[in-house]
């Protein structure tokens, strides 16, 4: 079990060991660029202490640095989705995948658990970044603010990222098409103020979503 | 058997998205624009007065009027005579200012001074702060921003500087200075609230009120640099304080709300309490606006759009009149009463909070049970088998979550 795992984790990394590069030099490069702007800004305004009070009064145009970060997320989590299922389905490899020697739930979720996987480690790569410039300008108060921005976000990256794979294995164009409309609108849950309980449930429905679409992909929905 | 669980959950998750997207789908396609009032209150009339747009077929425009609560109608030229506080320029144009009012020598100037509005909402505090200590004791014409700031940590005041790009070192010096007279003042830590105002742009500067571990209520301030810090007393009756709002006023530091939401005005002179005759402010929604005029405080509150009460309090907070407004709303209107009958509820992501608006069943049951119907017979035409119990759950979520449920279930298709 542990082989066929690595084997596909293999796989899926030749796939799209590309895209992981892409997605960490674009997270790394928007980190980049939120901090120099910042030090111009905390300069331009005057000292960080004025920097500060623009911010939390709203004036002068501040806006959190961490702002800009806001769809990096989401972007990584479709690029690795397509990067990983999209060649599956357009080539109908994926008909292969399901007919090996293994349990299709385990070979579904080894696909997953590697995009799963991939996006966190962009992520936590992109944080780690992100805190350690971010200590070295600011006071612990604004990490807890930036946290609290960065969170929902991740979320709502995990839950595109399964609904990406979802709609992967959906067999009909109508169905993919309805399905990407409503992760248009979903996505707009994801907020501080939705509530960490409600997020986390959303995205681990949508992490089961992708069994009902290749179910349906198996017994041949039209 | 598993997909078939996991779409059933899909199903209601699509009911939570449509329940937050479908419901402004409609308003945006159907509603149309309301005739737009405004409640006052007449100074010379001692009466509350809707103003109003009315179309004129003669002048084929739409004119002012204003109507009080005995239905007299007045015309755009009495509004102004009724409601001088409202129309200062206009009759001074007219030659028509009167020179007194109430029995009280006006002025267009001292009538102007006196005009104000204000959004007041309701604010909790918070420990988690980051803020200016302001200097109080200041002559310049606005405030100077200092080059530290503080936070409470759940033991001491601790004052963080900040040089040219960064905020990092802590004044140790003057962390100590803060936190020994407070803790002499009788404050225990951690500090539960803190309420004070943020922004640099004003000219006087009160310091921070803190509610401590015992909920008891302290000011602390910094004058000529140094620490000052005052044990406010609580009336009689009030266990803790959950709100503030500051203002920036000469006579009082902010509202304050007790655990009850009763309101209270707090005299900057001697620290006593003013309790606002506004008593069902804790089933309204939390917004109100004062409007101020010479001889009157008027508080507008809201508990929903259809729904606004106005209290008028004399300038020493005395009770004139109160009046309860139901004006022209896009839910009084056709196309939003015909809403409850179409969706079962609506979902709102606002104020920092996820708000459901249930609308009553005995409207909306008979969509839903006719909903219920054609999805069964939709089920039967297909020949889907009603053994199975992932089709009466189907049916179920159409009856209970109405057009919610019918689409979501018709997105997430149970064919085989």
């Amino acid at each position: 079990m542990g082989m066929n795992i690595r084997n596909i984790f293999y796989k899926e990394w030749l796939k799209t060991r590309w895209f992981v590069y892409a997605s960490l030099v674009l997270g790394v490069c928007t980190i980049l660029y939120a901090f120099i702007s910042l030090n111009s800004n905390i300069i331009n305004a005057g000292g960080a202490s004025q920097y500060v009070n623009n911010w939390f009064a709203g004036q002068g145009g501040v806006r959190p640095h961490y702002l800009i970060f806001k769809n990096i997320p989401f972007l990584v989590a479709v690029l690795i989705g397509a990067s990983q299922f999209i060649p599956e389905v357009l080539n109908k490899r994926i008909k292969l995948t399901l007919h090996l020697p293994v349990r299709d739930t385990q070979v579904l979720y080894s696909m997953v658990l590697y995009g799963f996987l991939a996006i966190l480690g962009i992520m936590v790569v992109c944080m780690g970044i992100f805190f350690s410039l971010d200590a070295y300008f600011l006071s612990r108060e604004m990490h807890i603010m930036a946290l609290n921005a960065f969170l929902p976000w991740m979320l709502g990256a995990f839950t595109t990222y399964f609904f990406v794979a979802m709609i992967a294995m959906e067999p009909t164009w109508k169905f993919r098409l309805v399905f990407l409309i409503f992760i248009y609108m979903l996505i707009d849950i994801f907020k501080p103020e939705s509530g960490y309980i409600l997020m986390t449930g959303i995205m681990i429905v949508a992490s089961l979503g992708m069994l009902y679409t290749a179910a349906r992909f198996k017994i041949g929905e039209n | 058997m598993i997909p078939k669980i996991i779409r059933f959950f899909l199903v209601l998750l699509g009911v939570l998205v449509l329940s937050f997207s479908l419901e402004p789908i409609y308003k945006k396609n159907f509603a149309k624009s309301l005739k737009s009032q405004r409640m006052n209150y007449s100074e010379v009339l001692d009466d509350f007065v809707v103003v109003q747009y009315q179309y004129d077929t003669v002048l084929l425009k739409s004119v002012q009027i204003g109507i009080d609560t005995k239905g007299k109608v007045y015309n755009n030229s009495e509004l102004m005579d009724i409601l001088p506080s409202k129309y200062i320029d206009q009759l001074v144009y007219e030659n028509r200012f009167p020179d007194t009012l109430r029995g009280q020598y006006i002025t267009p100037e001292t009538l102007q001074e006196a005009n104000g509005k204000q959004l007041i909402l309701y604010s909790g505090g918070s420990s988690k702060t980051f803020d200016w200590m302001f200097e109080s004791n200041t002559r310049k014409p606005l405030l100077e921003l200092p080059q530290d700031m503080f936070r409470f940590t759940e033991t001491r005041m601790e004052f963080v500087r900040t040089t040219r790009n960064r905020i990092t070192t802590i004044d140790h010096e003057k962390s100590e200075l803060f936190t020994e007279k407070i803790k002499a003042t009788g404050l225990t830590f951690p500090v539960k609230e803190v309420y004070g105002e943020k922004a640099a742009n004003r000219t006087k500067d009160y310091g921070f009120f803190l509610v401590d571990s015992k909920n008891e209520f302290y000011q602390v301030k910094m004058v000529d640099g140094l620490p000052v810090c005052v044990k406010i007393a609580l009336p009689a009756g009030i266990k803790e304080f959950t709100g503030m709002n500051m203002l920036q006023d000469d006579v009082h530091f902010g509202y304050v709300y007790d655990q009850d939401m009763n309101i209270y005005l707090l005299r900057i002179s001697d620290y006593k309490f003013i309790q606002l005759p506004i008593y069902d402010y804790k089933e309204r929604d939390g917004i109100y606006f004062k409007f101020e005029n010479y001889f009157f405080n008027m508080y507008q509150l809201y508990k929903s759009r259809d729904d606004i009460r106005m209290y008028v309090l004399d300038k020493d907070n005395n009770l004139v009149a109160s009046i309860i407004e139901h004006p022209e709303t896009y839910e009084n209107s056709k196309v939003g009463q015909f809403e409850n009958y179409l969706f079962p509820y609506r979902a709102q992501l606002a104020w920092g909070k996820l708000l459901f608006y249930k609308y009553d069943p005995a409207r909306f049951m008979y969509l839903n049970i006719a909903l219920a119907f054609v999805f069964a017979g939709m089920k039967l035409y297909r020949r889907r088998s009603f053994r199975s119990i992932f089709n009466w759950l189907d049916i179920g979520v159409v009856l209970v979550f109405g057009i919610y449920g019918f689409i979501s279930a018709w997105l997430f298709p149970n064919r085989k």
